[in-house]
């Protein structure tokens, strides 16, 4: 069965230990049969120059219009500052969700510092899409006390919790908040997301591959072997994302 | 090619899990396309509140030499002792000479203990019989890569396994450990980051690197997609995928 696929977690850019250019996403989507990505910056370009940053998101994401979805980078740090940059980002350049990185831009995921940012997610009607799984900034638990603070937000976790255990606390907050979805990349326990599909049903996942940290034909194996339904892998690969996106 | 994993485990019943017997790692394993693979237990802790600690270490240590012995040629089994208990280096000794395992597993976390002082009777009952040692790592607090590492300042001769190379989140710790002493070795299970796994053969050079799987916790054919899509060439691959492992485990060495 071929599943039309699209990735809720793409990067562009640079950090400690990957890169990835545009051009080399969109051709490698083909190799891969992703159709569409969600892109956001990662590394230095997630800590300062946030408009420059987000400018260049939105030219890549103009050129590959077919291909590519642009995520703004947001910097909590930045206070109001940050809320004008989102005002911009999605108002005027066209992004269509929010991309914070706790570990990265160093903030506990859960500290007010980012209660401005989740704010102007809520106004602007977009989804954000956090790194989760970083001990001490970014655990679920971590996450899980910001989705309960604004029951409002639509919350993307992404990879998961990440290692270890973590996935177990990651379905436990995602049973409770309702506004949680949470994001496949780097999570390497399939057993995970069959427990998902079970716990919180099939709407509530969505496919990533953090790529160019990963391998993408790794990530869609993956999930395209996973003992569950073909109408959630389906939704997993695509429908869901596509419905948060209005894709 | 012959391909050895360096890391699976035996399943009891334990959170989530069922307790499943040998016969489901020998079908993961042949689903994967492996050949042999180092057998550890999942029962670092005792779950069976009806067994003593040490009758419990005892029955697990056992559960995984039966294991080996039904499938001799495609198992090779590691033992493991609870560190916290008076007199642990000798019980390992011990379940060493009557299993005749090939090495040892510690979870640091798992098995409720800081990785210092308390491993260094233990280390020397691996370094008398030349056995490498696993640990679990890249889980604070008590599983940090460094903090295991730091056991090559004392031991020297007794190869010491970061497994899961530092779980994610902390690769560099686990990189930088490797490179700074010579009988660290990095097992791959569970290291999404191909960039990561890439860099590490081109740093530490590929005698460093383990290929293991973290069965049945994790599924072997999707953990040997990922090594065998590297970037890295043959000779490299094969010492990755089973050399490694073999020579650390061989007894004649």
């Amino acid at each position: 069965m071929v599943y039309r696929i699209f990735d809720a977690h793409a990067h562009i850019g640079r950090d400690l230990f990957s890169e990835m250019s545009a051009e080399d996403l969109v051709n490698g989507m083909k190799k891969w049969n992703i159709s569409k990505a969600v892109v956001s910056p990662m590394g230095r370009a997630m800590i300062s120059n946030i408009a420059q940053t987000n400018d260049e998101i939105s030219s890549i994401v103009k050129s590959h219009g077919r291909e590519l979805i642009g995520f703004a980078a947001a910097n909590p740090w930045y206070g109001q500052e940050s809320v004008e940059e989102i005002d911009r980002a999605i108002g005027s350049l066209g992004l269509r969700g929010i991309k914070l990185s706790p570990a990265t831009q160093g903030f506990p995921v859960n500290h007010e510092i980012v209660h401005p940012v989740i704010k102007a997610a809520i106004n602007h009607g977009v989804p954000v899409l956090i790194d989760t799984g970083f001990p001490v900034v970014s655990l679920p638990f971590q996450f899980g006390d910001l989705a309960k603070s604004f029951p409002d937000a639509t919350l993307i976790m992404g990879h998961m919790g990440l290692a270890d255990y973590n996935w177990f606390d990651a379905l436990v907050v995602a049973k409770s908040c309702p506004n949680v979805i949470i994001e496949t990349s780097s999570q390497d326990c399939q057993i995970s997301f069959e427990q998902a599909v079970k716990d919180i049903g099939e709407e509530r996942l969505v496919f990533g591959t953090d790529v160019p940290h990963t391998d993408p034909v790794v990530e869609i194996r993956k999930i395209e072997t996973l003992d569950i339904p073909s109408s959630a892998m389906r939704k997993i690969f695509s429908e869901n994302i596509a419905r948060l996106l209005a894709l | 090619m012959k391909i050895t994993d360096a890391h699976s485990h035996l399943m009891v019943k334990f959170l989530m899990y069922r307790e499943a017997g040998v016969e489901q790692n020998i079908q993961m394993m042949k689903k994967g396309g492996i050949d042999r693979a180092c057998l550890f237990t999942s029962d670092f802790l005792s779950t069976d509140g009806s067994l003593t600690p040490k009758a419990w270490e005892e029955r697990m240590n056992r559960k995984i030499a039966e294991s080996v012995e039904s499938h001799p040629t495609r198992l090779v089994g590691f033992g493991t002792v609870d560190p916290r208990i008076e007199g642990a280096a000798e019980r390992l000794d011990s379940f060493v000479a009557k299993y005749g395992f090939r090495g040892a597993k510690f979870h640091p976390w798992h098995q409720d203990f800081p990785c210092g002082d308390v491993m260094h009777p233990i280390m020397e009952v691996a370094a008398r019989h030349r056995l490498p040692i696993v640990f679990h790592s890249g889980t604070p607090v008590y599983a940090q890569p460094l903090a295991i590492a730091w056991l090559a300042e004392y031991f020297p001769d007794v190869p010491i396994v970061l497994a899961h190379m530092g779980l994610t989140c902390m690769y560099v710790d686990a990189v930088h450990a490797a490179k700074r002493y010579e009988n660290v070795f990095l097992e791959t299970s569970c290291m999404p980051y191909t960039p990561v796994l890439e860099r590490a053969v081109s740093e530490l050079g590929p005698h460093k690197i383990l290929f293991g799987t973290d069965t049945p916790f994790l599924y072997p054919y999707i953990e040997i997609l990922r090594i065998q899509r590297l970037a890295i060439n043959d000779d490299d691959k094969e010492m990755i995928l089973g050399g490694n492992i073999e020579r650390l485990i061989d007894r004649s060495a």
